[in-house]
């Protein structure tokens, strides 16, 4: 039964997906309310889902690969709909949503099983570490998606193209302002995630060399990038096609953050060798 | 009765025929009232604007009456019947209607969408109701007028984007600043199209505008009618630093804004966007500027562009716009017939209350010594028969009203049924 329940909520997303994408094409009203409702059942399904997972394993779920990029898919779902209703900017819905389904489509494709070591140690540290970065991250993907519609919107602007989206993509100012606020939220986030993370793994793993882990470095770079970001939001430093350049750089770090386990061994594959010697 | 309408506008007759047939707000107050009085028409609302003259008008007859209105327009322009009538348009009924919604919605307009006549529009139909031509139809209809260009505002966007240069720059600046609170305007030089933008500018919230020009005096003068600051000539560059905005159009046959001194003022400025508008031709401000990153440069020919493709979309929107009017129409006609109806079904009540009336106190008369309970036990139960009778009828009637399913014929028997006049 849990299972139906997520394969309709992934074929609920899958549909308003393509309905937003035809959307974008057609820039009808009735159309874009039929998107919202997919989705809305959708995430409210996953939600339902990755709870009652959640309770039936008694420790928040992300400690597979299935139920991390599930419940990322799902924390990008509910962010849209936070920054759609803020914002209003609907076709922030073409440039998120993908994204959030592309998560959650690979995890479908995943083992749903979770490695025993995973299960013995502290779920509760497992949930805080796992959920602030991941929400961290959902927000990045806010900042990101603004920033590609930036990029169109000035390739509009700069080569006088004045027909298709121009007229639907809102102000230059507006989505730097969208992108602005996914950094300030999501820093926060990335930082707290990763401090709980080093006092955790310092304490389990007390005298090895953890931090040597490539995912950890690899984090560590992505956290000085976006607090260089950060710190430029703040003091309005960089701003305009300099700014938004550094969010997709930034973005793209972030991906690759997801599939660097899959090249490098690391203390984040979850395998059955899963911890340090 | 059907509402009806004579009238010439821009696209059927030359304006030496439309100048003779415009009436000012004192014509028509002299002049409705006139053709009133004339037989056959019950109410008249007349428009006039540059671009048309039409009136409207309620009549019983409409062929008849719409002799008399041509031969009135006839006599007051002076030109003869027949002629005239190659200039006038005449429409009656549904095509009425919708001729006075597409025209109040802009859709009939020279500049299509453009949202001043329904002021027009608005200005005409209260003058006449205060005058008195306009009543009860009139009124009613002027009120389906206002809600049909309110959804057509609202559903399409008919009126949304510029198709005038001046507001094609405001455009084009909203498109980058989004909101235009705390910026700052130059105008450089001083061509009327560009001091038309800064006065849209001003009105679209930009809080002040600089202004360079040779004439220094003449600076002043408009900068202090812009509330910003007057500058020298040579002082160009310093100006623009301190602004995000840029309008210009000089005489100039050489460019006046350079790209190699504008790189440099971007690093000074914080990288902060800037958009430089020029309408000037020969162009003010060299090409290379438009290349430089955060720059947006834009020429007469952008601002040109901008006009066309939103023409093309306020074309587009014009059929949507269409297929609600057209709707519109419908509902109202719908609701006439409901209001046909309601003095049908008033005297359809009065006349049973009558009956009953008279009923009961021939009743009453027996029934003197019975307690005062059975005499009002008797009142309530002849009222509840007789509106529980009338009910259903009622109900069907009224349904196939809104079903438009009522034809005049269906209407006659209803009266003869329960024998209403």
């Amino acid at each position: 039964m849990l299972e139906q329940i997520y394969y309709f909520s992934l074929f609920l997303n899958f549909l308003s997906v393509i309905v937003f994408f035809v959307f974008a094409l057609k820039k009808n009203k009735e159309v874009f309310k039929v998107g919202t409702f997919l989705i809305g059942v959708g995430t409210f399904l996953l939600a339902f889902f990755l709870t009652l997972n959640g309770i039936r394993l008694g420790y928040h779920p992300a400690a597979n690969t299935f139920f991390t990029f599930n419940f990322l898919a799902m924390l990008i779902y509910i962010l849209y709909f936070v920054f759609e209703f803020k914002f209003k900017v609907k076709l922030l819905s073409v440039f998120i949503l993908p994204v959030g389904f592309f998560f959650n489509v690979v995890a479908a494709f995943q083992s749903k099983l979770t490695p025993e070591m995973v299960k013995s140690i502290s779920p509760v540290f497992l949930g805080i570490h796992t959920g602030f970065l991941l929400l961290g991250e959902a927000m990045f993907l806010i900042s990101f998606g603004a920033s590609i519609m930036y990029l169109i919107q000035n390739r509009n602007l700069k080569k006088k193209s004045f027909g298709g989206w121009y007229s639907r993509l809102p102000a230059l100012d507006d989505l730097e302002f969208i992108a602005g606020v996914g950094i300030l939220g999501g820093f926060p986030m990335l930082t707290a995630g990763l401090l709980v993370g080093f006092y955790w793994a310092a304490n389990l793993w007390n005298n090895s060399l953890w931090y040597f882990d490539p995912k950890i470095i690899w984090s560590f770079i992505v956290w000085v990038l976006y607090g260089y970001i950060f710190y430029c939001k703040i003091t309005e430093r960089l701003k305009g096609k300099r700014f938004i350049n550094l969010v997709i750089i930034g973005f793209f770090l972030v991906i690759a953050s997801f599939f660097i386990t899959v090249f490098f061994p690391s203390i984040h594959s979850l395998t059955k060798d899963f911890g340090v010697k | 009765m059907p509402v009806c309408i004579v009238g010439l506008n821009f696209k059927t007759a030359p304006v030496e025929v439309r100048e003779k047939l415009s009436f000012s707000m004192d014509d028509i107050e002299n002049e409705a009232p006139l053709l009133l009085s004339k037989p056959y028409i019950d109410e008249t609302v007349i428009l006039s604007t540059c671009n048309r003259s039409e009136i409207y008008f309620y009549s019983e007859h409409p062929d008849k009456a719409k002799v008399v209105v041509e031969q009135y327009l006839s006599e007051r322009a002076g030109i003869k019947q027949e002629e005239l009538a190659d200039y006038l348009y005449n429409f009656v009924e549904f095509e009425a209607i919708e001729h006075l919604f597409r025209v109040a919605s802009g859709l009939e307009s020279m500049v299509l969408g453009e949202p001043q006549i329904a002021g027009q529009v608005k200005d005409a139909f209260e003058k006449a109701i205060e005058i008195g031509t306009a009543k009860r139809v009139f009124v009613n209809l002027y009120r389906h007028t206002l809600q049909t260009v309110k959804i057509v505002r609202n559903e399409t966007e008919i009126s949304k984007n510029a198709v005038s240069v001046p507001f094609a720059a405001v455009e084009l600046v909203k498109k980058i600043f989004g909101k235009l609170k705390n910026k700052r305007a130059l105008l450089v030089g001083a061509g009327e199209m560009c001091e038309l933008a800064a006065l849209h500018l001003k009105e679209n919230g930009v809080e002040a505008i600089d202004v360079v020009n040779r004439t220094y005096e003449k600076a002043e003068t408009l900068a202090k009618r812009y509330g910003g600051n007057p500058y020298p000539f040579d002082k160009l560059y310093e100006a623009i630093e301190n602004v995000d905005i840029v309008l210009s159009s000089t005489g100039a046959k050489e460019p006046v804004i350079k790209a190699e001194k504008i790189k440099p003022l971007m690093k000074k400025r914080g990288y902060k966007s800037l958009i430089i508008i020029d309408i000037a031709v020969p162009r003010d401000v060299e090409v290379e500027v438009g290349d430089i990153s955060d720059i947006y440069l834009f020429d007469i020919d952008d601002l040109e562009k901008v006009v066309e493709a939103n023409k093309k979309k306020r074309e587009k929107e014009a059929i949507v716009a269409g297929e609600i009017i057209k709707d519109r129409v419908y509902e109202y006609l719908k609701w006439c017939k409901l209001q046909d109806l309601n003095p049908i079904i008033a005297s359809l009540r009065k006349q049973a209350e009558e009956i009953r009336r008279a009923e009961l106190e021939k009743s009453l008369k027996k029934l003197k010594d019975y307690p005062d309970e059975v005499k009002k036990e008797l009142d309530r139960l002849s009222y509840s028969i007789v509106n529980k009778m009338l009910h259903q009828p009622i109900t069907e009637f009224k349904k196939a009203a809104r079903e438009d399913n009522l034809e005049g014929k269906m209407i006659h028997f209803f009266k003869s049924l329960f024998h209403i006049d």
